[in-house]
């Protein structure tokens, strides 16, 4: 038997399936275009951080590297060869007859010998403050020179040393200019000291460091300014027109005599000029660490930029494109303290011509691998409900439906390890034990009569057997009462005897010695006398006792009707009881009508009676004082038998299980249970009547039997009810 | 206007009623003089008119630390501010420091000072590198105006240490101090302490070669006599037969440069410095240095200049006071001065103006010094004619950088603290006369036994055989540089006294071999076998066995400076 997928499954699985196509199709698209925005948020996030962070390190920068030139002032060796300069430059006397005077040769010598040192001081700062030059200028500290601008004297780039040499102590000069390439800039720690500057000229150290005489003077800051000179230390500006310079610079405070005390105080002596110039290259690289290329603008231009193109079209303040190319940029302006009008702002810029093509890319993308999860998705389901579920289920229907019609021997097959596989497991432990069991069942059902009716027999038998014992342990009580009672009169009787006996033979003797008197045979004959007078008594009363037993076990042995008075016959087994009763201190009190005869079962009264007074015995009265109360008395057609004890009593459980058999509270002193419910039995079957027990705790027990003067007549019936 | 004109004449009235009162203070501050009173006050004017220009105006100066340069410092130039209205910026730093900044001056122009207190053991260097102005020119040109008509160059004692090969003054002394043996004159003359060493001596050399304790002639004698008091107690006390001083600075060089070697006898015969072989061991020919190792021809290096440096080992380690391995120019004195020390090869004279040489037992009952100062014995390598021992001239020096008006008024600074107006409270104060006058004067005089015999001394004839280093040394600091740290290694036992010697030699040579010096710039001699040179007469000399010693009673030793001065 299979399981088939009906219609109504494939069409609902055929729409799920349609629908996670189109959704998946849906979400791709609505993903790309999401992330196409969020790329483009991200980007633009990612340039204006890229903006900020350029913008914060040229800023950065330009302040560090006005810091360090500023620090100079601290720098003791480099300030006491700024001093120097000013010593032997153009723009400082401190002797003013000297102003306009040649400059003396030793003094052109130690003004080079300061350039060369300033120069091995400073040029370090090229490179940690990313600087493209360095300059030093003069300028006029005590004003000695009127309308004097300042003087370059030393300009340090990345390639050369420039060595600028004034002929005069004068403002208005033509300086002469020599250069020296960066790496000859070494010499030796003594070269000054062992060299007499008084007696070479100048020449002889410019001739010995190797400089070259240079006809065209660089491009000169302050020559170039054509503003007022109200720009403050520090001020940034870009003088050149066709790139971008950042132009640092600070006045230097050092120490020089005044002209008029010769007393030195600090004045401002000197002007450094740094200058950085970022170029396409210096840009590219910062670009390439920020991950975003960059440009330096202005309103009008583009000063450098890391990419080729510098048209640029601008169409929304987060678009523009360069050249063809769509881009997304930020601009930030660099706040930069400066004189000039030119306010530059820092642009970064990210493509988004591949941001559109990778959208796309990932629209497609996004589809095909959902359509593609979609389908193995579905395919892995299909062989997964296929093999794993249907199967499986399939073998467990088959099993069902054939346990249902009586398969004991159906078994799933279980290839796997699942929850199938357990239940599976189950389903075969299931119909093994559901055969076993029905198999026993069977099995059960077959020998069940024959064991029944068996064990019937059985019971019977064992109860036979019990009722015999029980019987037997009633003669066993008798004959030891018989014996003990009649054992008194006989052993009277023989004492009697004996005594006879005895004065017999001593009268023989004296009879034979011929010693016997007439006193002594008369004293004999009354001793004989008296000793058969005793002898007759005691052997009556042993003859009327066996009587007694014999009517008793006859009445106890056969079960037959017969008719004889009640009183006689609890008189007669009393005495069957005297041995038992003779130990204790129960008084008995029997009220009976001394002429009532009935036609009954002697034996079953004897039951009775004797049963009761024995649990009285052995349990109500326990060491104990007491009484027991016995009246039979006849009411119309019925005989009622009171029987009570002011003994223990019972509770209310032992006294509910009274009449059960086997039901004894002293089975370890030899009760067999037996007795109560022979009793029950003998009055309701035997007697046809009925027997109540009621007793409490500590106030004894009363037994009411009440049967019909006439027994019924079912002496068979009742012989086996009986059992 | 006319009120003003008013204030100008008040002002220029009343400052010139100060600037009197100036005078008449210093005139009293300055008293006794060689001068009269009124030749004082007119020389004092004098300063204060050729100052007239620079009222107002401040100079720098510097100088090494030395009593004399304080009293300049503290007393002088509080006067020469009142009269002149110059007020002086005085540095007292280290005499290294001092020729630090004259040759940063000098060589890389550099304006330190406007004027310098530089010995003129540095002449040789300013000769040759012209950095400084040359006063005689000076005087005679734009200086005329400014130079005292009572500046008498005759006057002053060693005019020639600060004049170059020609005759030109390139400084000017301002203070000068010798280097004497000086002794325990007390100790010496003691009967009982003589006995002893007499018999000292004669256990060591044997019966009959024992001789009198006195001053030493030669270092043979100083030995024994350091050896005999180092371990002979004075009185029950401890005391030292020798002391020095030892720590790594710059004075332990001075102390070989300016004198060990040459008393050693290392250099030539001829004065001032010895020829061809100085005392620094340098050859010099034709004025220009050419070599200062054996194997050139000097003798920096030679067996004499090696037996210098471990006599002095030796002497340091076996009869100085344990401290004076750390001791240094300063205060080695101290030491010296303590009361247990019997006997110094050599004192830089000035000292002995120092209290610790005028107080305790240092000096006697009436107050007198207990101690002498004798000439200086010689090493066994010196012979007749050579210099006995080492004196010189801290003296005026102007660097070529300061010009014009400032260079007049350091000029007339200088000229103000070796004026004869000040020369006698100068002496007074520092104890390194400058002038013949001063030495003649009244005071000193009086007062000479105050110096021991340092009066007698320089009143000798024999006062020229001390002189200072000299025009040999072509770059004094340059030069200077190779000394001590070698000779402190030595001092250690890190090497031995020949490497020392060896080293500054050979560094000597190489720092010569580059100099490029205006005048008379080294030129090294080629190499050559210690051997051959050794061979030569006169130094570099060879090998020379223990001298016999000698001794002269003090008196005797005495007479020859004073027969000198006959």
């Amino acid at each position: 038997m299979k399981l088939h997928m009906n219609r109504i499954s494939r069409q609902l699985i055929g729409l799920v399936f349609m629908a996670l196509i189109i959704f998946s199709v849906g979400i791709a698209a609505l993903v790309g275009w999401q992330s196409y925005d969020d790329l483009k948020a991200v980007a633009f996030e990612r340039v204006k951080s890229a903006g900020n962070l350029f913008a914060s390190e040229i800023e950065n920068n330009i302040s560090r590297a006005h810091n360090a030139i500023g620090d100079v002032e601290s720098n003791r060796i480099i300030t006491e060869q700024l001093i120097l300069l000013n010593n032997y430059g153009p723009l400082y006397t401190e002797d003013v007859n000297q102003i306009g005077q040649n400059i003396l040769q030793p003094d052109a010598a130690f003004y080079f010998q300061s350039q060369l040192q300033l120069a091995r001081s400073l040029i370090h700062l090229l490179p940690s403050h990313e600087l493209s030059e360095l300059k030093v200028y003069h300028t006029d500290p005590f004003n000695q020179y009127s309308d004097s601008r300042p003087l370059p004297s030393l300009i340090i780039d990345h390639d050369y040393i420039w060595f600028f040499r004034y002929p005069k102590k004068s403002s208005k000069q033509i300086p002469r200019l020599y250069r020296l390439p960066v790496h000859q800039l070494e010499y030796d720690e003594d070269f000054f000291d062992i060299s007499a500057v008084y007696q070479e000229n100048a020449d002889f150290f410019y001739r010995t460091m190797g400089v070259e005489s240079v006809s065209e003077l660089p491009t000169d800051y302050f020559n170039r300014l054509t503003r007022p000179k109200t720009i403050s230390s520090g001020d940034v500006i870009s003088l050149a027109q066709d790139k971008l310079q950042f132009i640092i610079w600070t006045q230097i405070v050092i120490d020089l005599v005044n002209p008029d005390t010769w007393q030195p105080i600090p004045q401002s002596g000197a002007i450094i000029v740094a200058t950085q110039e970022p170029d396409n290259g210096s840009l590219q690289t910062v670009a390439s660490r920020l991950g975003a290329e960059l440009a330096i603008v202005d309103s009008e231009h583009v000063w450098v930029s890391s990419i080729d193109h510098t048209q640029q079209d601008h169409f929304s303040d987060q678009d523009l494109k360069v050249g063809t190319d769509p881009y997304i940029y930020s601009e930030v302006a660099l706040t930069l303290p400066s004189d000039s009008d030119t306010r530059f702002k820092v642009m970064a810029l990210s493509p988004t011509e591949g941001l559109i093509k990778r959208t796309n890319s990932l629209i497609l993308r996004l589809t095909l691998i959902t359509l593609i999860a979609i389908f193995i998705t579905a395919i892995s389901i299909y062989f997964m409900v296929q093999v794993k579920l249907r199967k499986p289920l399939d073998e467990l229907l088959f099993g069902v439906i054939s346990l249902r019609k009586g398969d004991m021997n159906v078994a799933v097959s279980i290839n796997t390890n699942n929850e199938l596989a357990t239940l599976g497991r189950a389903f075969n432990d299931m119909t093994t034990q559901l055969k076993d069991k029905s198999d026993a069942l069977q099995l059960a059902n077959d020998t069940l009569e024959l064991k029944v009716k068996a064990r019937t027999e059985d019971l019977e038998n064992a109860q036979q057997q019990l009722i015999l014992a029980e019987k037997m342990a009633s003669l066993g009580q008798l004959v030891a009462g018989v014996a003990h009672e009649i054992n008194t009169p006989l052993g009277n009787s023989i004492t009697a005897l004996s005594f006879n006996k005895t004065e017999s033979e001593s009268l023989q003797k004296k009879f034979d010695n011929k010693t016997m008197t007439a006193s002594d045979f008369e004293k004999f004959l009354s001793i004989s006398h008296e000793s058969i007078a005793i002898m007759e008594t005691n052997l009556r009363k042993a003859r009327q006792l066996v009587q007694t037993f014999k009517n008793v076990a006859v009445n106890q042995s056969v079960e037959e009707i017969i008719m004889f008075c009640v009183h006689e016959h609890v008189d007669e087994i009393l005495i069957t009881l005297k041995p038992q009763l003779k130990h204790t201190q129960i008084d008995l009190h029997i009220d009976i009508d001394p002429d009532l005869t009935i036609e009954s079962y002697p034996g079953a009264y004897y039951h009775i009676i004797s049963n009761m007074i024995m649990n009285s015995i052995k349990h109500a009265f326990i060491d104990q004082r007491g009484n027991i109360y016995l009246s039979i008395h006849t009411e119309d057609e019925y005989l009622h038998l009171t029987y009570g004890d002011d003994g223990k009593g019972m509770d209310d459980v032992t006294c509910s299980k009274i009449f059960d058999p086997f039901f004894t509270t002293r089975r370890g002193d030899g009760g067999t249970g037996l007795g109560m419910y022979m009793t029950y039995n003998i009055v309701t079957q035997q007697l046809g009547g009925t027997i109540e027990a009621h007793s409490e705790i500590g106030k004894g027990a009363t037994f009411t039997v009440i049967v019909p003067l006439t027994p019924p007549d079912t002496h068979d019936s009742g012989k086996e009810l009986a059992v | 206007m006319t009120r003003s004109l008013c204030y100008a004449f008040l002002l220029s009235f009343s400052s010139l009623v100060i600037a009197d009162k100036a005078i008449d203070q210093a005139i009293e501050s300055l008293s006794p003089s060689t001068l009269s009173q009124q030749d004082m006050a007119a020389e004092l004017r004098w300063f204060q008119q050729a100052a007239a220009p620079f009222r107002g105006k401040s100079i720098s100066v510097v100088s090494e630390d030395i009593p004399t340069h304080r009293w300049e410092r503290d007393v002088l130039a509080v006067h020469f501010e009142r009269i002149t209205g110059i007020k002086i910026n005085f540095d007292i730093v280290g005499e290294g420091t001092v020729v630090e900044n004259i040759f940063k001056q000098v060589n890389q122009g550099a304006h330190l000072y406007d004027i310098y207190i530089n010995d003129a053991d540095h002449i040789g260097t300013h000769t040759r590198v012209q950095g400084v102005v040359n006063l005689t020119q000076y005087m005679k040109t734009e200086g005329k105006k400014f130079t005292n008509p009572r500046l008498d160059l005759a006057d002053f004692l060693n005019l020639k240490f600060g004049q170059d090969h020609d005759g030109q003054q390139l400084q000017l002394p301002d203070q000068q101090f010798a280097n004497l043996y000086w002794f325990r004159h007390d100790w010496f003359t003691r009967k009982d302490i003589q006995a002893q060493f007499f018999s000292f001596t004669e256990k060591k050399y044997g019966q009959g070669n024992g001789y009198a304790l006195g001053v030493p002639e030669n270092w043979a004698a100083y030995e024994d006599i350091a050896e005999f008091f180092t371990h002979t107690p004075i009185d029950g006390k401890k005391v030292y037969g020798h002391t020095d001083f030892g720590k790594k600075s710059p004075s332990l060089g001075w102390r070989f440069t300016d004198a060990w070697l040459s008393i050693a006898g290392v250099g030539d015969i001829g004065l001032p410095n010895g020829s061809p072989v100085d005392e620094w061991g340098i050859r010099v020919e034709n004025r220009i240095p050419v070599g200062s190792s054996v194997e050139r021809g000097g003798a920096t290096n030679s067996p004499a200049a090696i037996y210098a440096l471990q006599s002095y080992i030796d002497w340091l380690n076996q009869y100085s006071p344990p401290s004076a391995r750390q001791g240094t120019f300063r205060d080695n004195n101290i030491t010296a001065a303590k009361g247990n020390v019997a006997q110094q090869v050599f004192l830089y004279t000035l000292w002995i103006n120092e209290p610790a040489f005028q107080q305790g037992e240092m000096i006697d009952d009436k107050g007198h010094p207990v101690w002498r100062l004798a000439p200086t014995p010689h090493g066994r390598y010196w012979e007749k004619g050579m210099k006995v021992g080492y004196q010189d001239a801290g003296s005026w020096t102007i660097p070529k950088n300061t010009r014009g008006p400032k260079r007049a008024a350091a000029w007339l600074w200088a000229q103000f603290c070796v004026s004869k107006s000040a020369a006698v409270a100068k002496f007074k104060a520092g104890g390194t006369p400058v002038r013949h006058s001063t030495l003649a004067s009244e005071y000193v005089q009086t007062n000479k036994h105050r110096w021991g015999g340092l009066i007698e001394f320089y009143q000798s004839d024999a006062v020229h055989l001390w002189t200072d280093t000299g025009l040999n040394v072509p770059h004094y600091p340059l030069l200077f540089r190779a000394w001590w740290p070698n000779l402190d290694k030595a001092i250690d036992g890190q090497i031995t006294a020949k490497q020392a010697m060896d080293n500054i030699a050979y560094k000597q040579d190489e720092i010569m071999g580059k100099l490029k010096l205006a005048k008379y710039s080294p030129r090294l001699n080629p190499k050559k076998t210690q051997a051959y040179w050794l061979a030569q007469p006169g130094a570099p000399k060879p090998q020379k066995g223990r001298e016999k010693p000698s001794t002269l009673a003090y008196d005797d030793a005495i007479k020859l400076w004073r027969k000198a001065t006959k």
